[in-house]
């Protein structure tokens, strides 16, 4: 039996060729690249290369890189904080915990406000509570939600006119959809498309630096090759994506009662799909959905380690129970889609019968 | 008479499914109070009244649970 990963939204599988890459950069590339000598020139070099290409193929100045995304995040609050006069930190409602978190901390740290802005019931910020802030502060959010989908709002006219700056992760967007271009930072994670952890991206939009001295510099040349791969294919994969999802969506809002299915419209990320089913454990239809050869996520609590339902389900008025989120790989069969559909009603059909379900 | 459905002490999908289970033989305008300590109930009880055009009338917190009191169906008092 074929076995799909359909959880892959913010972390794709590692494929042999990022595999090789990844080998061939850590036989090149071990040394730090502050050494005085030829295998760290030779690092150094590779880093440098690494950074210039991601913010190319990104739209911005330069790049830098840090070992994961809370530190990425950590770093870009806080410098845009002691660069500029911002009075308050926000961060929104569906922004995930670790970015609301980070940024909050970082905002403490610089004794700076935080708030968390509303959204409506699709995830957007709320655009009149966003615009009763008028003094310059710091947005720190998601080019589009990692769970729903949901792109989020443009804030460019509020950016300009309040003075504002906007930190972007855009790692789960990168590739699928255009993200817009009046950010400050874009936070990069490569391990969302397909590229092994260790080296999150920050690509300053405003500014030309040398990428400062990074050890991980494996990680680093690593993520270029592979962004770079995957850019040249990633408009036909979103295609590809967005109609195995619409497809997905109707058959499944035409043979399933009671479900609440959030993502596949048109201004949605292409590749994800949020779908909560009445009267169903959630965690029940993950582990026979997996036995049947489909890894997908959940945000339900009773799928979830800490046992707490997704936020973003809560805070859009979403069911949160029988919760199942789908991030398609690129190049997903057609046979994978038929069968996925198929096995899901089943799944269902059975839980729901064994709960009693009305 | 109101029922009054007792979820203490089940996990999700449970309170949902009783609540569900009861609506299916209650006529429309009927009033349901379920009690739930499961803390999704918070968000799912409301989401549930939504896709079964119900009207969440009422919710409390009490000693560690919390009371929803749920019209059913439409009802010419809403």
């Amino acid at each position: 039996m074929s076995r799909f990963v359909l959880d892959c939204a913010i972390l794709r599988p590692i494929d042999d060729q990022a595999r090789q890459w990844h080998a061939a950069a850590q036989e090149r590339a071990w040394a730090a690249p502050a050494g005085g000598y030829h295998e760290a020139k030779m690092a150094s070099a590779l880093l440098q290369q690494a950074g210039s290409t991601l913010a190319t193929l990104s739209g911005g100045k330069s790049a830098q890189f840090a070992p994961d995304i809370a530190s990425a995040i950590d770093r870009a609050v806080s410098r845009l904080l002691a660069r500029g006069d911002y009075r308050r930190v926000l961060t929104t409602a569906v922004d995930s915990l670790m970015l609301q978190q980070h940024s909050a901390a970082a905002a403490a740290r610089a004794g700076v406000a935080h708030a968390v802005l509303a959204v409506d019931g699709t995830g957007r910020i709320d655009m009149t509570a966003l615009r009763e802030v008028a003094e310059p502060s710091l947005l720190v959010t998601h080019a589009a939600n990692q769970e729903i989908g949901t792109v989020q709002a443009d804030v460019s006219a509020w950016l300009a006119q309040s003075h504002s700056a906007l930190i972007l992760d855009g790692s789960c967007a990168f590739g699928w959809v255009p993200i817009p271009a009046d950010w400050s930072v874009l936070i990069l994670d490569p391990r969302a498309w397909g590229s092994p952890a260790g080296a999150t991206v920050l690509i300053d939009g405003k500014t030309t630096t040398p990428t400062a001295d990074f050890n991980n510099v494996p990680a680093a040349v690593t993520a270029g090759l592979t962004a770079e791969r995957w850019l040249h294919s990633s408009s036909t994969a979103a295609q590809a994506a967005a109609t195995a999802i619409r497809r997905i969506r109707t058959l499944i809002q035409q043979q399933v009662a009671d479900v609440d299915i959030r993502g596949g419209g048109d201004d949605d990320l292409p590749h994800l799909l949020s779908i909560s089913v009445l009267y169903v454990d959630a965690e029940a239809l993950q582990t026979r959905l997996d036995a049947r050869g489909f890894a997908v996520g959940s945000g339900s609590a009773c799928a979830s380690r800490s046992g707490q339902p997704s936020h973003v389900l809560a805070a859009i008025g979403g069911l949160t129970s029988g919760n199942v989120r789908l991030g398609l790989p690129p190049d997903l069969p057609q046979t994978a889609v038929q069968r996925f559909v198929a096995d899901f009603i089943d799944v269902v059909d059975e839980v729901r019968a064994e709960v009693g379900a009305p | 008479m109101n029922d009054v459905l007792d979820a203490r002490g089940t996990r999700c999908p449970y309170p949902i499914v009783l609540l569900g289970r009861t609506a299916a033989r209650c006529t429309p305008g009927s009033r349901v109070v379920l009690l739930s300590d499961d803390p999704v109930s918070v968000h799912d009880v409301l989401a549930w009244c939504r896709m079964r055009e119900a009207h969440l009338d009422d919710v409390r917190e009490e000693d560690g649970y919390w009371r929803f009191e749920v019209v059913i169906g439409h009802s010419p008092d809403l």
